[in-house]
């Protein structure tokens, strides 16, 4: 039995040809912008937002009315409205579908939220990674430009907003909304401390709103329909829907909205269609390069922003890599803190040094150089650059890490005390070997590359491992099971 | 033209309604939603389009409209195509090639058997 | 609105060539202000990468220092200092592509062409490089040509996507 997806943030996607207006009003669009115009105050736009409960999507679930209401009480006579659309995360894709399925939605809420906050222009930071994301919604803001519902007073209202897009240049900090306002200004992407936050001091050093684009995909429709009907989804603490994009060893890799409050396993297990190939599920990592990863024993957790927290990981903006037997865990901190190392900005020391640190010594585990007092350090500098790290990318960078030593310490052991992988893919651990299975067919000498494996025809081969690459080829030709390896 | 008030904006939404592509119990058109989100692209959607495009032509159906949409989620099954008829429940269909766009057309289209390999089951409750 | 180069007293000392696309694209801009990267976008998109020369142009041209200049283009990954090959070959180390063996792919890539990640061919054919989730979980590991995506891509493929193209090179060239 499978779990019912909720679609609200794409309940467009698939749905509407994205390109064609007409489409989006059909489903009831802009009629949220031209409620809040014609029959709702600034506050009372903020109240059913607050009331919503609606949080962040695109990371840390701060509230978004509160957002809101911060940068209307701001005092200036410029405010804007930017929309983080620069989705970082490996294997998160959600904002990218949003953005080519359903643009309309996001341009509609960012005109409401400027209503809301007294801005009257609007910015679109997207990445240039995604050129039809950039293409729809150019045709978007032209076509709705087109028919009133941007520009000088729309719909007679009063209200003038206008859009503007602005392209990433492929740096992963730029998700913190300081550096990415910073990169807006055509600047570094660095980030910088805060307070003041963008609400008081954002763009231009003017009061600035900045939701990600799901967060604003959720707007039109909680307006449309109310915060109580937005609280009949998901959690006290945690209402409304989130989607995943749950990738990896799963029968069903894809986008998935669920009602907050999920537990992992009926979205795994469910939705995802389980493990392929009768494979055991190990671990699912959840929110990218600042998450963690998430054993078994917590598959029946109902996830939201606190739980997540509460097991080592975090919601991040949902990306949700499946993991199974063969992957293994010191791998996994490994690749995060590969990337984490490289996307660094290096405006402050715990993160630019401490991160590389990190890595290296990760390295060393993984070439079975390691010894056991590497799993103390890695630990302590761990937390002290959680500490002490100036942005949210230094200060989560570490939890790959951390979580995998809290759930998988095992596997960490077996890497610094027996300079073995039990998943057998850490390259420079594993050691191929040639069982009694061997019929002596000779594929496996035939086609290794440097030569290292001798046996008579019809007799039991053997592999040099002095000159052994690892390179994996004798094992995936071998015919008879007969090389394993470990 | 500039919509001058919210009136206007509803009654836009009833002027265009026949030109739109969601499924029109009033309408006689039948419209073939191809997944065209980048998933759908590197899947070769461009290219099932394409295919239905002249398949319908081939049949001579000229109240076939083939129009792109985003991303449904089922990245595993890409390409995807939605057929919706008037008057019937809308079919979702998976992992769509050449051979099965050309079966869409002339079982589930021409002759409205719904060509049950390609059918993809999604449940969604939807807002 | 930024000063304008000529605000600057340091004589400029290094000759630079013209750029009449950068100079069309500046035209059409309400404001210096914040324009950098989007003119380096530019720049990159007409040339294929930002030179020396070009750096330079675009320095004086919004009277940003090259300097900062030379920091806004370093920072991000997208700009290319450095000519590119005709085929760029990237495979995507995301997450869902690392964990079904992108990295074997990238090493397989690596060994057929003979140079590392980030190089480009004696020849000037191929660039290798990788990239960040295109978004094509579903079909990972992924390898993008300029402008192709290759899915399920297995080690064993990567000879048969570079000779494709290396057909398609031998003609063109």
């Amino acid at each position: 039995m499978s779990v019912s997806q909720v679609r609200i943030a794409l309940r467009n996607c698939g749905v509407i040809n994205p390109e064609n207006i007409k489409d989006y009003i059909a489903r009831g669009g802009y009629d949220a912008m031209a409620k809040c115009l014609f029959a709702m105050s600034q506050d009372e736009v903020i109240d059913i937002i607050k009331k919503s409960g609606l949080r962040g999507r695109g990371g840390a679930g701060f509230p978004t009315g509160i957002k809101w209401e911060t940068a209307r009480r701001a005092q200036s006579d410029v405010k804007y409205v930017l929309c983080n659309a620069d989705e970082g995360d490996p294997g998160a894709f959600m904002d990218r579908s949003v953005l080519e399925g359903d643009p309309h939605a996001v341009l509609e809420a960012m005109a409401i939220c400027g209503y809301a906050i007294g801005a009257r222009e609007g910015v679109i930071y997207v990445r240039a990674e995604y050129p039809l994301a950039v293409k729809r919604l150019q045709i978007a803001i032209e076509q709705a430009t087109e028919l009133g519902l941007f520009g000088e007073n729309i719909l007679g209202s009063g209200f003038s907003f206008t859009m503007r897009l602005y392209f990433g240049a492929g740096a992963f900090v730029c998700g913190e909304e300081t550096s990415l306002m910073n990169s807006v200004q055509g600047g570094r992407g660095e980030p910088r401390l805060k307070p003041p936050f963008p609400a008081n001091v954002g763009l231009w050093n003017k009061p600035t709103n900045i939701n990600n684009v799901e967060t604003y995909a959720n707007v039109p429709t909680i307006i449309r329909n109310g915060a109580d009907w937005y609280r009949g989804f998901g959690t006290e603490k945690s209402p409304g829907t989130k989607v995943f994009a749950v990738v990896g060893k799963v029968n069903k890799v894809g986008l998935v909205e669920v009602p907050m409050g999920t537990t992992l396993r009926d979205i795994i297990e469910g939705i995802a269609g389980g493990i392929p190939n009768g494979k055991r599920f190990k671990a699912a990592q959840t929110g990218g390069p600042s998450g963690g990863c998430i054993p078994a024993e917590h598959l029946d957790t109902p996830i939201d922003y606190e739980s997540l927290i509460a097991l080592g990981s975090m919601m991040g903006s949902g990306g949700m890599i499946v993991m199974d037997e063969d992957d293994c865990m010191v791998g996994i901190a490994k690749f995060y803190l590969t990337f984490t190392a490289e996307e660094s900005c290096g405006k402050c020391t715990p993160c630019r040094v401490g991160n590389m640190r990190l890595l290296e010594t990760l390295t060393r585990i993984t070439d079975g150089h390691g010894v056991e007092e590497d799993l103390t350090s890695l630990e302590n500098l761990g937390a002290t650059i959680k500490d002490t790290a100036l942005c949210g990318l230094g200060q989560s960078s570490p939890n790959p890490i951390l979580s995998t030593l809290h759930y998988f310490k095992d596997e960490y052991l077996a890497h610094v005390r027996e300079h073995r992988c039990p998943a057998g893919t850490c390259q420079k651990l594993v050691r191929y070997r040639i069982t009694d299975k061997c019929v002596g067919c000779t594929v496996c000498a035939r086609n290794c590359p440097v030569s290292c494996i001798s046996g008579d025809r019809k007799q039991k081969h053997s592999i040099d491992q002095s000159r052994c690459i690892k390179c994996g080829v004798c094992f995936s030709k071998c015919r008879f099971g007969a090389i394993v390896k470990g | 033209m500039k919509l001058s008030s919210w009136e206007a904006l509803k009654q836009y939404r009833e002027d265009t309604k026949d030109e739109v592509s969601l499924l029109n119990p009033e309408s006689t058109k039948i419209i073939l939603a191809v997944g065209e989100a980048t998933c759908g692209i590197a899947a070769g959607s461009k290219k099932i389009a394409a295919v239905l495009q002249e398949e319908s032509k081939k049949m001579g159906l000229d109240n076939v409209e083939i129009i792109p949409t985003g991303c449904y989620g089922c990245c595993y099954a890409e390409p995807m195509v939605e057929v919706r008829i008037p008057g019937q429940a809308p079919v979702h269909y998976g992992y769509v090639n050449e051979e099965a766009a050309k079966k869409i057309i002339a079982e589930h289209i021409v002759k409205g058997i719904i060509v049950d390999k390609n059918v993809l089951r999604v449940e969604v409750t939807s807002t | 609105m930024t000063a304008k180069a000529d605000a600057c007293e340091c004589p400029p000392t290094e000759e630079v060539g013209s750029y009449p696309e950068i100079d069309a694209f500046c035209d059409t801009l309400p404001s210096y202000d914040g324009a950098l990267i989007p003119v380096m976008h530019k720049a990159q998109e007409e040339y294929g990468w930002l030179s020396r020369d070009v750096l330079l142009y675009i320095s004086r041209k919004l009277g940003v220092p090259a300097s900062k200049v030379y920091g806004v283009a370093t920072f991000y990954s997208l700009f290319n200092l450095e000519p590119k090959g005709k085929f760029k070959i990237n495979v995507c180390l995301g997450t869902a592509c690392y964990v079904r063996g992108a990295e074997n792919v990238l090493a397989a890539f690596e060994q057929e062409l003979g140079i590392k990640n980030g190089e480009m061919t004696g020849d000037g054919l191929f660039n290798l490089g990788s990239i960040r989730c295109v978004g094509a979980c579903g079909l990972a590991p992924v390898v993008m040509v300029n402008d192709r995506v290759f899915g399920n891509v297995k080690p064993e493929d990567a000879k048969s996507i570079i000779d494709e193209y290396l057909g398609e090179g031998g003609e063109a060239v």
